[in-house]
């Protein structure tokens, strides 16, 4: 078998290759290749089940690869995992203390565990931490009388405690309500503008889309995209075009699809669709950005839109593309446009086997 | 699935500096494993559980005291007492040594506290010998702390009693021979704390550690004097290797190390096993102990 390296320089923070876990028959990661680069704000999506966990575990060394190998700050973690994790900082799933301590001394023993001073060397610290994840009227109160948000930001105090140049966080705002949700974005983007790299796995699309700049997509364990947050959304976009009278939409229809044809290859597809009201509608996928262009094109040829619709890509059409049920494939030809590779500088995984390893319609 | 170690080649992602309020301790192995231990006797200093213990271990030795002189006046003060200091708080030590390690072990797997322990730094083997090393301070100071009040509470009933203490006996070789005493006691608690440290980790709970070995510590004398009895029976070789078990049993080892340290007290016959045999069957029980802890704690995934 080939010699397995990881690619890495000194920006890459996180690098596997090949990593791959098996439990039993159930292949929970199969072959991942992830980069993470110094600064990122990177996004780990994938439905349940899908070996988000698994992946942070084993990065964390909680558990060990059947195959492959991680590379953390250029070491690779099945060797040199005491200097790695002494520079991470994590949550994995829920955050678990312990119960008749309370917040702050919770965050002693864990101080002491991670290698800090022992006593009250470190009380400014876990006092700053406790202070940025607003907890502090609480530090003294029992762990197990925390609320579930409680409890996740005394999760994320910890993960900041050694104030680690990369944070793992593993669904952090799980049991948090819309502020402090809203307030975890914030705090990752102050980290992130703090120069650490944060590694953000969640389920909310929204906050992703927020907050990273990079994101991979797993489904069933193999990686199916990995790329640029704006590159994608950016391949989501699209503009939609409402006419009077249906033959005004067939003749615009015929009019793109003539000027595609001829060079016009920023419009990567056209469809006919109705609007809410049964009103007929010209879909294209094509950059926002062209609006104008699209219309001035028509009006040459006497062909005026009587709205014209802008509209973002968002990371949820995305993902629930490249997540959906094989069963489903048929009917998401459109979207699976997105599967594209992105750029010849951005790195680019489509796996066999997945339902966005085909191509949508042209 | 095979995977080819590569070699690694050097370059490291430069550190940058941790803001200046974070004050990191040495890192070395053995100052790691010392602070783990000091965070781990904070831990148990912090639990219900400890407090009660030591009112149990309290209480008991103040049962014993008040009730010892209506069997033999001789085992409430010295030199004699020293019989009833140890051996009393051994009996107990065992079960609440069990208890204190199957759960502090048990405990960070059923609380799930063990994934956030491995993932700050330390090893897995650093965890370990943080946790052997409270277990070893909580009966060395357990122990000694039990030890002294029972002798000083003999003492005091003795007086109440008005039974004087004849201090002939006292001299540095006589004060030896109780501090071996207390050691042997001291290193049978350590094999019992190994044991639940053990199935803890076996089990990955606190009832593995705790049920398992409480159970193995009540039923191996029972096992002992079934095959010596079944030995004795059977005759031959066979029956001789039925009744050679009970001399590699935990317990009947420990006995053999108390009886052969007491004499000096009780002027008992020494034990037919010697110190040596009792010390090399023990160490290898720590031994096989530890090792299968080390083992299955590095090889096992942290799934919980």
């Amino acid at each position: 078998m080939e010699e397995i390296v990881p690619e890495y320089d000194e920006n890459t923070i996180i690098s596997t290759s090949r990593l791959t876990k098996v439990f039993g028959r159930l292949v929970a990661v199969n072959d991942l290749h992830l980069q993470v680069m110094r600064g990122d704000v990177f996004g780990f999506l994938g439905p349940n089940g899908s070996g988000k966990t698994t992946t942070i575990r084993m990065l964390l060394g909680l558990i060990r690869p059947t195959a492959g190998r991680a590379v953390i700050f250029g070491m690779d973690n099945a060797y040199q995992l005491s200097p790695i994790l002494a520079r991470i900082g994590a949550i994995v799933e829920m955050p678990v203390f312990y119960p008749y301590l309370s917040g702050s001394d919770n965050l002693h023993v864990i101080a002491a565990a991670s290698g800090m001073m022992q006593g009250s060397a470190n009380n400014r610290r876990i006092d700053e931490v406790l202070e940025i994840v607003e907890l502090r009227r609480q530090a003294r109160q029992a762990y197990r009388t925390y609320s579930l948000g409680m409890k996740q930001r005394l999760g994320i105090a910890a993960a900041l405690l050694t104030d680690p140049e990369l944070v793992l966080l593993d669904e952090p705002t799980n049991g948090l309500d819309p502020q402090g949700v809203f307030e975890i974005r914030q705090l990752i983007k102050r980290l992130s503008e703090l120069g650490k790299t944060i590694f953000l796995s969640s389920h909310i699309l929204y906050e992703v889309q927020q907050v990273c700049n990079r994101v991979a997509i797993l489904q069933r364990g193999n990686l199916v995209k990995q790329g640029d947050v704006g590159e994608l959304l950016r391949r989501g976009e699209q503009i939609e075009l409402r006419f009077n009278t249906e033959d005004e939409t067939r003749q615009a229809l015929a009019t793109l699809q003539h000027l595609r044809d001829q060079g016009l290859n920023w419009i990567s597809e056209l469809q006919e669709d109705t609007n809410r009201k049964g009103q007929p509608l010209l879909r294209l996928t094509a950059p926002t950005a062209r609006s104008a262009e699209i219309n001035a094109l028509l009006a040459r040829y006497q062909l005026f839109a009587a709205e014209l619709h802008p509209r973002e890509g968002s990371l949820e059409e995305i993902y629930l593309e490249l997540t959906a049920p094989t069963a489903n494939e048929g009917h998401k030809a459109g979207m699976a446009a997105l599967a594209e590779p992105l750029s010849q500088q951005e790195m680019e995984t489509e796996m066999p086997g997945t339902s966005n390893g085909k191509r949508g319609m042209r | 699935m095979n995977f080819v170690e590569p070699a690694m080649p050097e370059p490291r992602t430069s550190r940058p500096a941790r803001s200046s309020s974070v004050m990191m301790g040495r890192q070395d192995f053995l100052s790691t494993v010392l602070r783990l231990t000091s965070t781990e006797l904070y831990k148990i200093r912090r639990r219900a559980m400890s407090k009660v213990m030591g009112i149990i271990a309290l209480a008991t030795i103040l049962f014993t005291y008040l009730f010892a002189p209506f069997i033999s006046q001789d085992l409430v003060h010295l030199p004699l007492s020293v019989t009833v200091a140890v051996e009393v708080p051994r009996l107990l030590g065992i079960v609440l040594t069990i208890v204190l390690v199957g759960t502090i072990v048990g405990g960070e797997y059923g609380i799930g506290t063990i994934r956030l322990m491995l993932t700050r730094g330390p090893s897995r083997i650093q965890f370990l010998l943080g946790k052997i090393g409270a277990a070893l301070a909580c009966i060395m100071l357990g122990l000694l702390f039990m030890f002294l009040a029972g002798i000083l509470l003999g003492q005091a009933v003795s007086l109440f009693i008005n039974v004087p203490t004849n201090w002939h006996f006292f001299s540095l070789d006589w004060l030896g021979r109780v501090l071996l005493y207390l050691l042997s006691a001291m290193f049978g608690l350590c094999i019992y704390a190994m044991m639940a440290l053990f199935l803890a980790i076996l089990g990955r709970s606190s009832t593995a550690g705790v049920a398992g070995a409480m159970t193995w510590s009540l039923l191996e004398p029972v096992f002992g004097l079934l095959v010596s009895t079944v030995g004795e029976r059977i005759h031959g070789p066979l029956g001789a290797f039925f009744v050679s078990i009970p001399d590699y049993l935990i317990s009947n080892n420990v006995g053999v190390l108390l009886q052969n340290e007491s004499i000096f007290l009780t002027h008992d016959q020494p034990a037919t096993l010697s110190n040596l045999h009792a010390l090399l069957v023990l160490a290898l029980y720590l031994l096989v102990f530890f090792g299968l802890s080390w083992w299955l704690l590095e090889r096992r995934d942290i799934t919980n």
